[in-house]
């Protein structure tokens, strides 16, 4: 009797736990119903590639310098790419892995796929790389959690994705051939093309030496143009540069220290506006604006290759917003610096960075170059930023290496997932978070040294690297660092509660109100 | 209590069947995928890259005055100059790149001044900058004065508005009867261009 009403439990126990499964199977299929009908309703736009490129040789895959191979923007032929099963283009672009600074601008570079399309709704994804024999993939940023299905007899990769962001695919831990993914949502709001003060780009491969932008006026790449030029403008205003297409300097020598043709060049200017263009190439760095008020730089896609490749320099600009961008870099990736008038309301927000060479995020080193009296740098914000890789310097650093003052600078929301610090030659600049009043022979103007204050570092984890040191170091008595607040800091799976903890170096005789949170 | 057990057992049991037939018949492995609606948007056919027509720059000869240039015989001083963009690059024969003069930044007037050991004949001046596109329109204002003993100075061309476009090749040529000087020298005020004045190179013409 006792027997039978224990078998019996047991047995509704069993049918429980059978039935929990069940429901479990019925969500999963519910879900991938969900996907397969979000799939069904999607908007995918694809652009072919210009034809003219020509086709990637493993020639051209070898690490050679400018002067060793031809660097031209070309169409890969390793990597291939499927959006909803129709082929997507994928470029072949120039990189660099290059870990310490070449003296004769020449460094050896190398290249990596990428490619972009416009979508809404979710897609499936599939990337074929039938020379690399995949071990693991790494689809960033990792805060999508996005689990690929491998096929590793096929040499491929499968994925859905459902925002439109940049995805970068790096294969069996290695940053060489990694994928730059564009997946951008499709354009509503379209210029009036038959407007006289809009300039439209349509597809194809289009050598223009530079467009120079007037007052009002609209520039359009279509998706599928590469345009072999620059786009500047000078003491201008109300100005828009957008769309899907590429905007490519391979075509011109690497600047050595002498010519830079700046793909994105905005000086003296109020009210410009860059959106979604993709920027190749660089002869030195990519993108900048000087002297220049209420910008906005948002989604814009930038790799760059060469000597003082830097991402998006803002030099004494005011009230600049630049959101939603992809920097990979061959120098700083994020600077701000004062190169004349104050820098002043400049905000970094929902940013991926890959950082080859030098800094991530950066204020300085040049804070008065312009040698103004009561130079300063303020209300400067790096939020939401993903880094996806850094293989040099300072991931996060406040240089003032002149006689301004720098306050309230905020690190906020900011997850490294994965660094190398200290690697090649910035062994001597080993740190994560570097704050520092210096005087430098190579960046320094002025005589006089300047502050740090109020800087806010919080919510800022480092997933995985090298566990390096960092420092906060003012310049002498006069000259300090002071109230640096450290909130929520996690290295490496540890939150960081002191200065000993997350391996801190704070020079006392120059640095106060340090707190950590 | 056995009864409870048993409805239990009863209910459960249905329940499961009931619940895998479900999840059975609602599985989506092996359904075809069907996707959204793809557009491909196509670019042209061309085996190469293509000036385009929007930017394709009409021909322009350079303007070149009658005689020899004579600057490379004088010493190029200025009142100032801004970061590496020293006066002595007005007469390096080159215009491009970094090789200009450009003043100190908001300090005008900006001078420069060319001067000669000896006095020297001349027509015709021409101030150049980089002719590529990049260095785009811009009205320099600027004075002309001239020194017969390379000290005293007086005005020659009263101050006005030059226009340098790179589309005639960034050049302002100014001619005029033949004079005798020891030093010249363009007394800058304004530029729409940058924050100072800037000469790439300056020639100046003898017959």
């Amino acid at each position: 009797m006792k027997k039978n009403g224990i078998l019996q439990f047991l047995c509704i126990v069993a049918l429980a736990g059978l039935s929990v499964g069940a429901m479990a199977v019925i969500c999963k299929n519910m879900d991938d119903k969900k996907s397969q009908e979000a799939l069904a309703q999607s908007e995918v736009i694809l652009y072919e590639g210009p034809a003219s490129l020509r086709d990637a040789t493993e020639e051209d895959l070898k690490n050679a310098s400018e002067a060793g191979r031809d660097i031209s923007l070309l169409h890969c032929t390793d990597t291939f790419v499927t959006v909803n099963g129709a082929d997507c283009y994928v470029y072949d672009t120039n990189v660099n892995h290059t870990r310490q600074w070449v003296g004769n601008y020449c460094p050896p570079m190398s290249r990596t796929p990428i490619t972009y399309f416009d979508f809404s709704g979710t897609v499936e994804i599939q990337v074929t790389v039938p020379d690399i024999e995949l071990e693991n993939v790494k689809i960033s940023p990792l805060s999508y959690g996005i689990e690929p299905q491998l096929d590793k007899d096929a040499h491929t990769v499968t994925f859905r994705v459902d925002t439109p962001d940049s995805y970068t695919i790096q294969f069996n831990n290695s940053p060489e051939r990694a994928l730059h993914i564009f997946a951008n949502a499709i354009e509503l709001d379209l210029p009036d093309f038959d407007d006289p003060n809009v300039i439209y780009i349509g597809p194809g491969e289009w050598n223009i030496e530079s467009i120079m932008l007037k007052k009002g006026q609209t520039l359009y790449l279509a998706g599928g143009s590469v345009v072999h030029g620059i786009v500047n403008a000078n003491f201008e205003s109300d100005i828009t540069v957008r769309g899907h297409g590429i905007l490519d300097c391979s075509h011109l020598e690497g600047w050595q220290g002498r010519t830079a043709y700046i793909p994105l060049k905005f000086d003296h200017c109020r009210n410009v506006a860059i959106r979604d263009i993709i920027v190749l190439n660089a002869n030195a760095w990519a993108c900048q604006a000087y002297d220049s008020t209420d910008g906005v730089i948002d989604g814009v896609k930038i790799i760059t290759a060469r000597p003082n490749g830097d991402g998006i320099s803002l030099q004494s600009c005011q009230n600049y917003q630049v959101k939603n961008c992809f920097v990979r870099s061959w120098d700083d990736s994020l600077v701000v610096k004062n190169y004349d008038v104050n820098s002043n309301g400049i905000i970094f927000s929902h940013m991926q960075l890959w950082t080859d060479f030098a800094q991530s995020m950066e204020v300085g080193y040049e804070t008065n170059k312009g040698n103004k009296e009561d130079s300063s740098i303020t209300d400067i914000v790096f939020e939401d930023i993903t880094v996806l890789n850094n293989f040099h310097k300072p991931v996060i650093s406040v240089h003032n290496g002149d006689d301004a003052l720098l306050d309230n600078i905020v690190f906020r929301d900011i997850v490294v997932e994965h660094e190398e610090v200290g690697s090649g030659d910035a062994d001597e600049m080993p740190y994560l978070i570097d704050i520092n009043i210096m005087q430098n022979s190579n960046w320094s103007t002025t005589k006089e040294r300047g502050k740090i204050q109020n800087v806010i570092i919080e919510n800022v984890t480092f997933l995985d690297g090298v566990e390096n040191a960092s420092r906060i170091q003012g310049f002498d008595d006069e000259h300090k660092v002071e109230n640096v607040v450290i909130t929520n800091l996690y290295m490496f799976g540890k939150k960081i509660t002191g200065a000993e903890d997350g391996k801190f170096e704070i020079e006392s005789e120059t640095v106060s109100g340090v707190e950590f949170h | 209590m056995q009864k409870i057990f048993k409805v239990l057992l009863i209910i459960f049991s249905v329940l499961t069947v009931g619940l895998w037939c479900f999840a059975l018949l609602s599985r989506q492995d092996g359904k075809e995928t069907v996707y959204g609606e793809i557009i491909i948007q196509e670019t042209p056919d061309r085996t190469e890259s293509t000036e385009h027509p929007l930017f394709i720059k009409e021909v322009y000869e350079p303007v070149v005055p009658e005689g020899d240039n004579i600057a490379e015989d004088a010493k190029i001083e200025a009142n100032g100059y801004n970061d590496v963009y020293t006066p002595r690059k007005v007469k390096d024969g080159n215009p491009n790149g970094q090789s200009y003069w450009e003043g100190a930044s908001d300090d005008y007037p900006n001078i420069l001044t060319a001067s000669f050991e000896e006095g020297r004949s001349i027509h015709a001046v021409k101030l150049l900058l980089c002719p590529l596109s990049v260095w785009s329109t811009r009205t320099q204002t600027f004075s002309v004065e001239i020194s017969e003993d390379g000290e005293n100075f007086v005005e020659f061309l009263a101050s006005a508005d030059y226009v340098f476009n790179p589309d005639k090749g960034n050049e302002v040529v100014l001619e005029f009867d033949d004079i005798t000087i020891r030093a010249i020298r363009f007394a800058f005020t304004g530029n729409t261009g940058a924050s100072s004045a800037q000469v790439a190179e300056l020639e100046i013409y003898s017959r």
